[in-house]
């Protein structure tokens, strides 16, 4: 923690080694994020030059993260993402997790290929089923392991908004997920 | 934060999502981090010229201080280049009135000349010319026997100058009277005579 303040505050100087190692600690994560979003790689590639972009110009500014860099990266990254979305219409993200995973160590087991089968059905629930903002919710609580209170600041809701948003994302899974997880439910 | 037993099944599916490995792929990454260093140093570069700027401020000397030569020359053009730059601009954009300005400053101010009317006053005009004129004559003979000679010549431009006048000028002239000199007496066509008017 106090890495990440001293080399936040040494980047607010613009000290060209932190800016270097910010990019590098962070800019995968981004991309990994973006990807799962846009389902593009070179737009999430472009998301990732934009995000560090407006990264210098605020610190150049004097302006920037005082606190968090990493919510204000994934807050600006979010915000790049949504806009797109908007202009393109994007409806099919997380696809391109459906392809590393396949390409995974997985041996065709019985076991693996019904969890397969099962993620395959999340995926496709949680592109069709979940509204944006829930998807936003599912991703950043879960996937980028984000506390309550860090993605209210990243979406610019309240944190009991959020946890409402996160319930009802989750249910809305869990009835898609229905026929997989067995018949019971 | 606890989840119900069938959500957590989710949940534990989500976090199996978040090992899937989507990497950055090095070409792309690479590219994207040369062009942030690329971004970095153009930053720096201007933050650079901000704080030689502000040294000069400081220092109150006019000099260049602590902005290194290369700096200086590169703010000079930078300033040169965004003087002629908003020039044009300016010019472009306001081209119509500067047209206006230059076509009204190089016409000039129009006066008009404007002559008194001429009214020509009935009465005979006279021009009275008097000059005196003192002529001296030296004769050997000591006593000198000067002569004062003053003329004055009224000359009254009488009706016959004005007749010529006037037929210098083209008007019809006034018929002389044949007989009678002084009176023109028959001289003005009568009316023809009629019944209705009784005319005698």
């Amino acid at each position: 923690m106090t890495d990440g303040v001293a080399l936040l505050k040494a980047a607010q100087k613009l000290d060209e080694e932190a800016l270097t190692a910010i990019f590098d600690q962070f800019a995968p994560a981004i991309y990994k994020y973006t990807l799962r979003l846009c389902h593009d790689p070179i737009v999430a590639d472009n998301i990732v030059g934009d995000v560090f972009a407006q990264l210098l110009e605020q610190f150049a500014a004097g302006k920037g993260p005082r606190t968090n860099l990493r919510s204000y990266l994934y807050q600006t990254a979010y915000h790049l993402v949504v806009d797109r979305s908007r202009d393109n219409q994007h409806n099919a993200p997380l696809d391109v997790a459906v392809g590393t995973y396949e390409k995974g160590q997985f041996t065709p087991t019985q076991s693996q290929i019904e969890e397969r089968v099962m993620m395959e059905a999340l995926i496709a629930a949680m592109n069709t089923e979940l509204t944006e903002d829930q998807r936003h919710v599912i991703i950043l609580r879960f996937l980028e392991d984000f506390s309550l209170k860090e993605t209210a600041e990243i979406i610019g809701k309240e944190v009991n908004n959020i946890k409402v948003i996160q319930n009802r994302g989750i249910a809305k899974l869990r009835k898609a997920l229905g026929m997989q997880l067995g018949d019971s439910w | 934060m606890e989840f119900d037993p069938k959500e957590q099944v989710i949940i534990d599916l989500l976090a199996k999502l978040k090992n899937a490995d989507v990497g950055y792929p090095q070409k792309l990454m690479a590219s994207r981090r040369q062009s942030y260093l690329n971004q970095m140093a153009n930053i720096g570069l201007g933050i650079g010229i901000g704080a030689g700027i502000k040294n000069i401020a400081k220092s109150g000397k006019g000099t260049t201080g602590h902005l290194p030569s290369s700096a200086g020359t590169l703010l000079e053009t930078i300033i040169l280049a965004a003087i002629v730059i908003e020039a044009s601009v300016a010019t472009f954009i306001y081209r119509d009135k500067i047209s206006d300005i230059f076509q009204s400053s190089s016409s000039g101010p129009s006066v008009e000349q404007v002559s008194p009317p001429v009214i020509e006053s009935p009465l005979p005009e006279i021009v009275i010319s008097a000059t005196p004129s003192m002529v001296a004559t030296t004769s050997p003979i000591p006593t000198p026997t000067p002569t004062i000679s003053s003329t004055a010549l009224p000359s009254i431009i009488n009706s016959n100058d004005n007749e010529v006048d006037e037929q210098k000028v083209g008007s019809p002239p006034t018929p002389r009277p044949k007989r009678n000199n002084g009176n023109h007496f028959g001289q003005t066509p009568r009316p023809p005579r009629d019944k209705k008017n009784n005319n005698k």
